[in-house]
């Protein structure tokens, strides 16, 4: 049988709760210095230089290797990814995508349409791309796996939110983009192009000449030109936006003009053409919308978002590979247009009685 | 006789004339000295008139001209001369806004190229970013979605 013994607190030798609280005060700063200097979005962190070397390396390594693959561009239309798969190869410098539908070299892009082969673009940026760390934090997580081939994963964080904006995976040995994630400002895929399989990339030299497709000689084929100065009746704001810096103005056939503006990871362009906007006549598709109260129409595409509105007579379409947020404070910035001039006061008086629409 | 009519002689000077009413004021202008006073003076009136500038009439004035054409008990010649005079205003005022509509630029109405335009900053994209990623969407057909 056994005797309960009366209950007895433990014996505690002499120094114990002295040591117990140094090692836990201990503790508690060791911990308080780690999370002070340790990586992680929102908190800081930057590894802004190594992603800009990542970044500018990805651009090189496109036409500086040889590879064949093939991409999957996901992107969110009304509420539901659209999936599509592409063809990529690069042969003798040329990039060749989506069965031959679009060819590159240096800074020529051809399009082949059904009356000959369009110029895409044509011509190189004076202007370099403004420094994506004023705008973004990067944290380069460690080691991952793109399409079978080792990568580093970069994430992108807006300065002062903990949300992730993009996450961008670089391959390791060839420093290829493999994968490009992008997200809203609630955490929702918007946009991903990804390689699913891939060869393995074989360096080639740079300097080759290119041969590519000669350019139709119809009009509606010529790619836009750039322009030296901007034309008189267009408001070219040097500064948009979130950080976008105008990098290029551009004459395109159909009349209007472009905008290209960048804020060092995302581009943006901005089409405007004299007159009023036919809204009746926009192509169907997208949803109806407001810019700061100004009416607008939205339209989602694998390359990106696409808004159309009008002010002051002129019709403004904006294209950008970032989410939709950032076109509002574009749209404000172009609605501030300068007061017209006595002569342009004459001109509307006169014209008044002879206008319509 | 009576005082030549200023009407006819203005007809006269713009050979509307049939060949009988001709033949009697060609006739009043080799007889009277009147005649011929009052016809020197609606020619050089006339040619001075054409050396003038167009003016545009003042408001209420073709109003004015349709009004008394219809209300009043106007000579058939002078209703003659009036319409002559209201189709040549109305003449150069249809030339003057045809010139007006030619030269002077009216608000047209746009219709975005929206697939276009993606497709254009994608390539214009590719040249400052990386381009296998900036491209690879509009590889296909531009879809416009919600």
């Amino acid at each position: 049988m056994t005797r309960r013994r009366p209950f007895a607190p433990p014996q505690v030798p002499a120094g114990w709760f002295a040591r117990r609280l140094v090692v836990a005060c201990g503790s508690i700063m060791v911990a308080a210095v780690l999370l002070a200097v340790a990586p992680g979005p929102g908190a800081g962190a930057d590894d802004g230089g190594t992603a800009a070397t990542l970044l500018e390396r990805s651009r090189q390594a496109a036409s500086g290797n040889e590879f064949r693959g093939t991409m999957t561009v996901e992107w969110r239309a009304g509420g539901h990814l659209q999936e599509r798969p592409v063809a990529v190869r690069v042969t003798d410098g040329v990039l060749h995508m989506g069965d031959n539908r679009i060819v590159s070299a240096g800074t020529r892009r051809l399009l082949k349409t059904s009356s000959g082969w369009r110029v895409l673009w044509s011509g190189t940026s004076r202007l370099a791309n403004p420094d994506p760390t004023h705008k973004y934090r990067f944290t380069v997580i460690g080691e991952s796996s793109v399409a079978g081939r080792a990568a580093t994963p970069v994430v992108v964080v807006r300065a002062g939110e903990r949300s992730v904006r993009e996450r961008l995976f670089f391959d390791i040995e060839s420093g290829l983009l493999l994968r490009r994630d992008q997200f809203d400002e609630s955490g929702h895929l918007l946009r991903r192009v990804a390689f699913t399989d891939i060869s393995q990339p074989r360096p080639v030299p740079t300097t080759e000449t290119r041969d590519l497709p000669n350019a139709s000689r119809k009009a509606a084929n010529r790619g836009p030109w750039a322009l030296r100065k901007v034309p008189a009746d267009v408001k070219a704001p040097k500064r948009v936006g979130d950080g976008f810096v105008l990098l290029g103005v551009y004459g395109q056939p159909g009349g209007s003009t472009q905008l290209y503006y960048s804020d060092g990871l995302v581009g943006m362009s901005v089409f405007e053409s004299q007159g009023d906007l036919a809204w009746d006549e926009l192509p169907r598709g997208g949803h109806a919308t407001s810019l700061d109260g100004t009416r607008a129409r939205f339209y989602s595409t694998a390359a990106g978002s696409a808004v159309v509105w009008e002010h002051d007579d002129v019709t403004y379409t904006c294209v950008t590979d970032g989410p939709m947020e950032e076109v509002q404070g574009v749209a404000a910035d172009f609605a501030h247009r300068d007061q017209p001039s006595t002569l342009e006061h004459i001109g509307r008086y006169v014209t008044g009685p002879f206008s319509w629409g | 006789m009576s005082a030549p009519p200023e009407d006819l002689l203005s007809a006269y000077l713009d050979d509307e004339l049939d060949a009988g009413e001709r033949a009697r004021v060609e006739r009043q202008l080799e007889e009277s000295a009147e005649w011929r006073e009052l016809h020197r003076e609606l020619r050089e009136t006339r040619e001075l008139l054409r050396g003038l500038p167009i003016r545009d009439a003042p408001a209420g004035f073709f109003d004015g001209l349709l009004e008394r054409g219809v209300t009043g008990a106007v000579p058939i010649d002078a209703k003659r001369r009036r319409t002559r005079i209201v189709s040549w205003v109305a003449g150069g005022a249809a030339a003057a806004a045809i010139v007006a509509v030619v030269l002077v630029p009216g608000q047209t109405r746009v219709k975005p190229a929206v697939a276009t335009f993606v497709s254009s900053h994608a390539a214009r994209s590719s040249v400052s970013e990386e381009p296998v990623s900036e491209l690879a969407p509009v590889a296909g057909p531009v879809r416009l979605g919600r």
